[in-house]
């Protein structure tokens, strides 16, 4: 598995390679193969709020932002052991008014809720403080050639391969010192340690960017429709769901592009066009208005919503056109929308239990992973503001249990049709089953996570044959050892104890 | 009984003990005695196996070995350079003391509604440290309003003592203006004039000792207790706090130490003494968990996470 993980604490942002089964936290577990970290800056304004990987045309690219108002692209050339990434381009966006006051958020809080491709065809991103950006994939692309860097990836290989070889003579040093030493434990090989400053080669800078003002000031969730082109929903603090629609807008500019040579513009929109604004739910039992959070959406069933004409308010209200969302809210509760039913949610569930000593206090949805491709099975997985991240059914509105393992809260999860991966405040990374919710992988990365991404899958069902074949082996060889275990101890008894004492332990080692 | 067998046993409880006295010093006297044959012959001591010394393995202890045994120069450069940064991490939350070398600025307050019992602990904590204030607890200002009003007026730290039914039970540490927050139970109080040959403080700014702390938990938790005190002691003053941390409990003394001649140290507590326990370390102020203590950590008897 090829992990990218952007640490909270410094402005870098690590890639781990690491297999089925990793475990740090284990003496004699496997360890990740390696950890780069690409280092940018040192400050802290210059931290990586979200990551992407994504492909288009031939090139194999990587989408940072970062808290400072950039967006960069990087491009990934790669060897069979060594990935490197350059920095081809770095667009400034321009901070719209940040009305909340200055100070008034602390300084670790992402700026950016987020950083996706829309439709293979736009880059979009968004803020809190209300403002979503979109770039033209073909405008990113324009420019860079095919090959960046040769010589450096040359250098990295070495360095890759030297290290490489210092690790794996040290395994054999400690081999050697075990059979000298049986109280020895050999240790696991280690992962190739690799710091490097990202490469900074720039191509044609000038790259325009549609900047679009919700008209709102804390938004926590801003995504699009995977089915329906310029379709987007946001939603955040104080601020209920709106289905907005930047479609005519999108494809003006994609028009612009197939026609004009001159390079089309930036351009700045006051406000778009809102299709779709959800209403509050009824007021509780002491007749007292319930809060609004939006903290995560989803659209799901889209294949089926499918609309074949971008549809207009009117349709909307007329409630002839289907979408049907999902959001979670920092007050612990899993709504459903479907716009033809109405602006009120559908159904309204809270997900994770009260806390035994706070009865009255719900735990927040912090984040909620879905795959690349939207809701799978019916299931998403979410985590609160302390430790527990579950999948969660949502037609059945069901917890379906826990992701077991994270000590703080997730700041982060990943999924795919697999594997889920997740990263928080407790330093670690961890993939989990998607189906039975184990755990296959776990590595620390000493500083608290704000984003993961898996770039690369192990072949699953390969894994899972070698590990099934493994413990196959260990139990034949255990049986063995335990069948001559009996006669060995008669023999030792007359031995000093020392030699006892050891004979467990090796068997240990082994495994 | 230890030396008789298990069916018969002495019926006069006098002859008992005396023999089973003297059958314990027996077995101390040979013990001695190998013990000083092991030395006359120059083995190493026997070292005790201890619940300490069988402690789970974490990586996140910094293994000082590491470094120094890797044989490759360009290789221990690197991870020294990486090493320092790590430190730089942990410090990033107390980036004003540690980088911009700021002297810390406490203000103390109490739980809503305490009694003396409370009162008292905050006159004894008071004492303690160098710039701190006291502020009665009213009702109406929430933890976060607190911190946000304390760190206006340039406090770099909020400590809030917690009472229930007139014992201290708990105390909060925000580090200003961006946390993190810090919860600790508190234990075992006592006060400095109930400790027997207790000394009288003075008002220097004591030197500090903090044992242990060795999971980046652990050095998270250093470095508050670190950023609590002035950067520069009174060294006249001979004072020293001492927080030690075994086995995730952290001990917290306070002695003048005295150097009688070359090799003997005397010290006298001056108190208080009371035990901390950390519960719960959170993002911000009171924001998302990042480490929280649950029952179910005290069954893993070797495991610690400070």
């Amino acid at each position: 598995m090829r992990l990218l993980v952007a640490v909270d604490d410094k402005s870098s942002f690590k890639e781990i390679v690491c297999e089925h089964g990793t475990d740090t936290s284990k003496q004699t577990g496997i360890q990740p193969i390696s950890i780069t970290s690409y280092k940018y800056g040192g400050e802290k304004s210059d931290r990586i709020a979200k990551i992407i990987s994504f492909t288009h045309g031939s090139h194999k690219l990587l989408a940072i932002v970062r808290n400072n108002y950039t967006v960069q692209i990087l491009k990934l050339t790669s060897t069979s052991t060594v990935n490197n990434y350059t920095v081809v381009k770095s667009i400034p966006l321009e901070p719209g008014n940040d009305t909340t006051k200055s100070g008034e958020a602390p300084s670790y809080e992402t700026k950016f809720v987020a950083l996706n491709i829309h439709h293979d065809e736009f880059l979009y991103a968004a803020t809190q403080s209300g403002d979503a950006y979109f770039i033209s994939l073909d405008d990113i692309v324009e420019g860079i050639p095919s090959e960046v860097d040769q010589e450096e990836i040359e250098e990295h290989e070495k360095e890759y391969q030297e290290k490489a070889e210092a690790r794996d003579k040290k395994f054999e040093e400690s081999i050697a010192a075990r059979k000298k030493d049986p109280k020895k434990l050999v240790e696991p090989k280690k992962p190739i340690k690799i710091t490097r400053n990202i490469p900074e080669i720039l191509f044609d800078n000038d790259v325009p960017v549609i900047q679009v003002n919700l008209k709102r000031t804390r938004v926590h969730a801003f995504v699009d429709s995977t089915a329906n082109f310029g379709i987007f929903a946001y939603g955040g603090e104080n601020e209920d769901l709106r289905i907005i629609s930047v479609a005519t807008e999108l494809s003006d500019h994609k028009q612009k592009q197939l026609k004009g040579k001159s390079k089309s513009k930036s351009l700045k929109l006051s406000q778009p066009l809102v299709l779709y604004e959800a209403k509050n739910v009824k007021h509780d039992r002491l007749d007292l208005r319930v809060p609004v959070w939006v903290s995560n959406i989803v659209f799901f069933n889209e294949e089926t919503n499918k609309l074949d004409h971008t549809p207009t308010p009117d349709e909307f209200k007329s409630q002839t056109v289907k979408l049907e969302l999902l959001t979670t809210t920092y007050y612990g509760e899993i709504r459903k929308y479907d716009t033809s039913h109405g602006r009120k949610p559908v159904s309204n569930q809270i997900a994770f239990p009260a806390p035994h000593n706070t009865p009255n206090k719900k735990p927040k949805i912090l984040t909620m992973g879905i795959g690349k491709t939207g809701v799978q099975d019916d299931a998403i997985v979410i985590s609160d503001d302390h430790n527990s991240v579950i999948k969660y059914n949502i037609v059945k509105n069901r917890s379906l249990g826990k992701l077991v393992g994270a000590q703080g809260a997730t700041q982060s999860i990943y999924c795919t049709m697999d594997v889920v991966v997740t990263g928080g405040l407790d330093k670690y990374v961890r993939v989990f089953e998607r189906e039975d919710r184990e755990q296959i992988a776990k590595v620390f990365v000493k500083s608290r996570i704000s984003c993961v991404y898996l770039v690369e899958e192990d072949h699953e069902e390969n894994d899972k044959k070698r590990s099934l074949e493994e413990d196959d082996e260990q139990d034949h060889s255990n049986e063995e050892e335990d069948d001559g275990a009996d006669d060995l101890w008669d023999q030792l008894e007359e031995e000093d104890e020392s030699q006892l004492k050891v004979k467990p332990k090796k068997k240990k080692a082994r495994k | 009984m230890g030396t008789t067998s298990k069916n018969f046993k002495i019926k006069n409880k006098d002859v008992r003990t005396q023999i089973n006295l003297k059958h314990k010093k027996e077995k101390s006297k040979l013990k001695r005695e190998e013990r000083k044959e092991r030395r006359e012959k120059g083995l190493p001591k026997q070292v005790p196996d201890t619940i300490d010394g069988k402690r789970e393995y974490d990586e996140t202890i910094k293994n000082p070995e590491d470094s120094d045994s890797s044989v490759d120069n360009s290789d221990s450069e690197d991870e020294k350079e990486n090493e320092k940064q790590d430190d730089d991490d942990q410090q990033g939350d107390f980036s004003s003391y540690f980088k911009d070398g700021k002297d810390p600025k406490i203000l103390i307050t109490t739980s809503a509604n305490c009694t003396r019992h409370a009162y008292n602990f905050v006159d004894c904590f008071g004492e303690l440290f160098e710039d701190i204030k006291f502020i009665k607890r009213k009702r109406n200002y929430s933890m976060n309003d607190m911190a946000r009003l304390s760190s206006n007026r340039g406090y770099t730290h909020l400590v809030v003592v917690n009472e229930d039914k007139k014992t201290i039970n708990g105390i909060t540490f925000i580090a200003l203006p961006e946390g993190p927050t810090y919860y600790f139970s508190v234990s075992s109080y006592i006060e400095g004039k109930k400790i027997p040959g207790h000394g009288k403080a003075t008002s220097h700014i004591p030197e500090l000792v903090l044992n242990n702390f060795k999971t980046s938990l652990g050095a998270s938790v250093g470095n508050l207790f670190k950023s609590l005190f002035p950067h520069k002691p009174d060294i006249e003053g001979r004072q020293v706090i001492t927080i030690h941390n075994q086995r995730d409990f952290m001990f917290f003394r306070r002695h003048r130490y005295v150097f009688r001649n070359e090799e003997k140290v005397g010290l006298q507590e001056l108190g208080p003494q009371f035990t901390l326990r950390l519960r719960r370390v959170q993002r911000g102020v009171k924001g998302e968990t990042e480490w929280e203590h649950k029952p179910s950590m005290d069954k893993q008897k070797k495991k610690f996470y400070l």
